[in-house]
Order: structure tokens, then C-alpha cells, then sequence
């Protein structure tokens, strides 16, 4: 029997860990089939101006009712953008879990800690949950904490880049240091690196990319959500740190030959 | 008249009066979009009753994938 209490945010019981993004599948009915395979209980959605004359499906109706919809602020370049984004989905389909996106910079996509702090104090006060996605600063996440955020959403390295947790260390640092939990978002494009993030505390991790331009989405997202609870139950069971000398594992006494 | 459609200026004919009409004429498939008039979500039973006037902003919006 496994001891691993669900994460709880808003009231909300969350017992997978690993929060799938909807971008860039290669169909909306290969996304359900991720979601519903793999039992994801948060996804992420963004908003954007349509054509007129597109015809095209609407993402909702691919989500199951029981999973969390969080919408980002995507296309936000400043906070009043970002707060125009999430009244809006709110408005339009109910939602108050908002990830809360505000990027200036198109070469890098870094987010502008500041601004978002600043969408963060305005929406929390209008009775949204919101999740800033930062760059890993312990400033920005005492500011993101005391405006009211649920969550922490530190980079773990560019966005889309698949490098990992390149910011490891500045990520340990909210870790141990902020209440909040803490969901390891952006540059994550291995199974692998979600477990690291995972043994080391965080609370959840977040992808898209890697899953959704893999050969086969299905089996990545069940690689991701297998990695991020393996990863869990590893930093609930407090393994043993790495030692500079051997330990045996086998008693050092009583051997058969000895004389 | 003159209107602005996600930012882009449109001259519409004064004969289209009501929200509703434009929004049947301009949008082949209505399905999942959301339908702001400056600034403010019109839900579909508001539209009929909502006539435009020159320099309304509307914005066709619509969720889409997103990480």
C-alpha cells in the first residue's frame, strides 16, 4: 500500500502529478486518448483570435468534464494582458485556474517575473486560482507568494527546449524555501528529468512538446505520468544521499570461508 | 459603417444591423468560438438584440491547444 497522499490546491485532490499541455498534437482525438489513458487530471489550454473562415473543432469538447482545465495567458506580453486572458476565460467557459503567462521575449520566451507578479496580485483578488510560470527567482516567488498565488510554476530550462532542469538548483532553492507547491514547468522532454524534479520535492511537473511531437504521444504520456509518481514516491521515501565511499549492502560478517 | 474585427478595420454595409446577422455572415462555423464586443462576451441569446454602431471592436476567440 502506497502512502502518497493526492496534491490538494483550491480544494481540488489531484493524485497525478504530471499536467499534460494540449498544444501541438497531432490531433485532438490522439490528446483525449493521452488524457484518458494515462488518467491526466490537469490540462493546460491557451486562447487565441480565430479566422473568421476556420473551421475547426472545438478543443473543450476533447477534455473530459472531470479533468482540471487550466488556461494559460499565452500571447500576454504584459499584465494587463494577462488579466484581460483569464477574466475572459472565465467569462466564456467558467474557468478559474489560470497559469499565468507573460513573455516579452520571443528569442528566449523567459517570463517577466514582474509582470506576472503584478496579474498574480490582480487575479487572485478577483477569486482566481493562478499559477505564475517564472523564472526561478526566490525574490519573485516571496512576491508571487504574498500576491496570493496557489502555485509556483518555476522553468526548468527554455520552453520547448527539452534540456531539463537546467535551473536544478535555483528550483531546490522555492523548494525548500516557499510554501507553495511547486510545478516544475517548460523544458522538460524526458521522463527522466520529471522524476528528478520530482525526487527532489516538487510537487508536480508540467509538459507539452515532448509528448505531444512524440512518434507515439499515448506511450509518452504514460512515461511521464509513470516517472513523475515513480519520482514522488522516491522523495516521499527520503532514499539515502549519494556517498563519496562504498556501503556494503550485504553483512560484513560471518563470510563462509573465513578462517 | 466602420468596425474593427480582431484589430483589423471591416466596412459593413448599414443594412446589417444586429450583432446576430453579422456574426452568422462572417463566421462559416460558429461551433467553440467566443464572440467579444468591446471588451465584453456576448452570449448567442444577447446577440438579436444588440444592434452595432460605428467603431465597435469585436474579437472571435476561441480555445486551442496550448502548453
Amino acid at each position: 500500500m502506497q502512502n502518497n497522499p493526492p496534491l490538494e490546491i483550491a480544494g481540488k485532490k489531484i493524485k497525478n502529478r504530471f499536467f499534460l499541455g494540449t498544444g501541438k498534437f497531432g490531433s485532438k482525438a490522439e490528446m483525449k486518448k493521452c488524457i484518458r489513458e494515462s488518467e491526466i487530471e490537469v490540462v493546460t489550454v491557451a486562447m487565441r483570435r480565430v479566422d473568421a473562415d476556420a473551421e475547426s473543432d472545438n478543443i473543450l469538447e476533447f477534455i473530459p468534464k472531470d479533468v482540471i482545465l487550466m488556461v494559460n495567458t499565452s500571447g500576454a506580453r504584459n499584465a494587463g494582458e494577462a488579466i484581460r486572458i483569464a477574466r475572459l476565460a472565465r467569462e466564456a467557459a467558467g474557468v478559474d485556474w489560470i497559469k499565468i503567462e507573460v513573455i516579452n521575449d520571443s528569442k528566449y520566451l523567459l517570463p517577466d517575473n514582474r509582470e506576472t507578479a503584478e496579474a498574480v496580485r490582480v487575479l487572485a483578488a478577483e477569486g482566481f486560482i493562478v499559477f505564475p510560470y517564472m523564472s526561478p527567482d526566490l525574490y519573485a516567488a516571496r512576491e508571487m507568494e504574498d500576491a496570493g498565488a496557489a502555485a509556483l510554476m518555476p522553468l526548468g530550462s527554455l520552453i520547448g527546449s527539452g534540456e531539463g532542469l537546467k535551473a536544478k538548483k535555483f528550483i531546490e532553492i522555492l523548494i525548500r524555501e516557499s510554501s507553495l507547491p511547486i510545478v516544475v514547468d517548460a523544458g522538460i522532454g524526458r521522463p527522466s528529468q520529471a522524476a528528478e524534479a520530482m525526487e527532489m520535492g516538487a510537487a508536480a511537473v508540467l509538459a507539452n512538446t515532448a509528448v505531444a511531437l512524440a512518434d507515439d504521444p499515448g506511450n509518452a504520456t504514460m512515461a511521464f505520468s509513470l516517472a513523475v509518481k515513480a519520482g514522488r514516491l522516491a522523495w516521499l521515501g527520503n532514499m539515502t544521499k549519494p556517498a563519496k565511499s562504498a556501503s556494503a549492502s550485504s553483512p560484513l560478517t560471518g563470510f563462509l570461508f573465513e578462517e | 459603417m466602420k468596425i474593427v474585427v480582431n484589430g483589423k478595420e471591416k466596412i459593413i454595409s448599414e443594412k446589417i444591423s444586429s450583432l446576430n446577422e453579422f456574426i452568422n455572415i462572417i463566421l462559416k462555423d460558429e461551433k467553440g468560438k467566443i464572440i467579444e464586443l468591446n471588451g465584453k462576451v456576448i452570449k448567442k441569446g444577447e446577440r438579436e438584440s444588440i444592434y452595432l454602431k460605428d467603431g465597435d471592436r469585436i474579437e472571435l476567440i476561441q480555445f486551442m491547444g496550448g502548453g
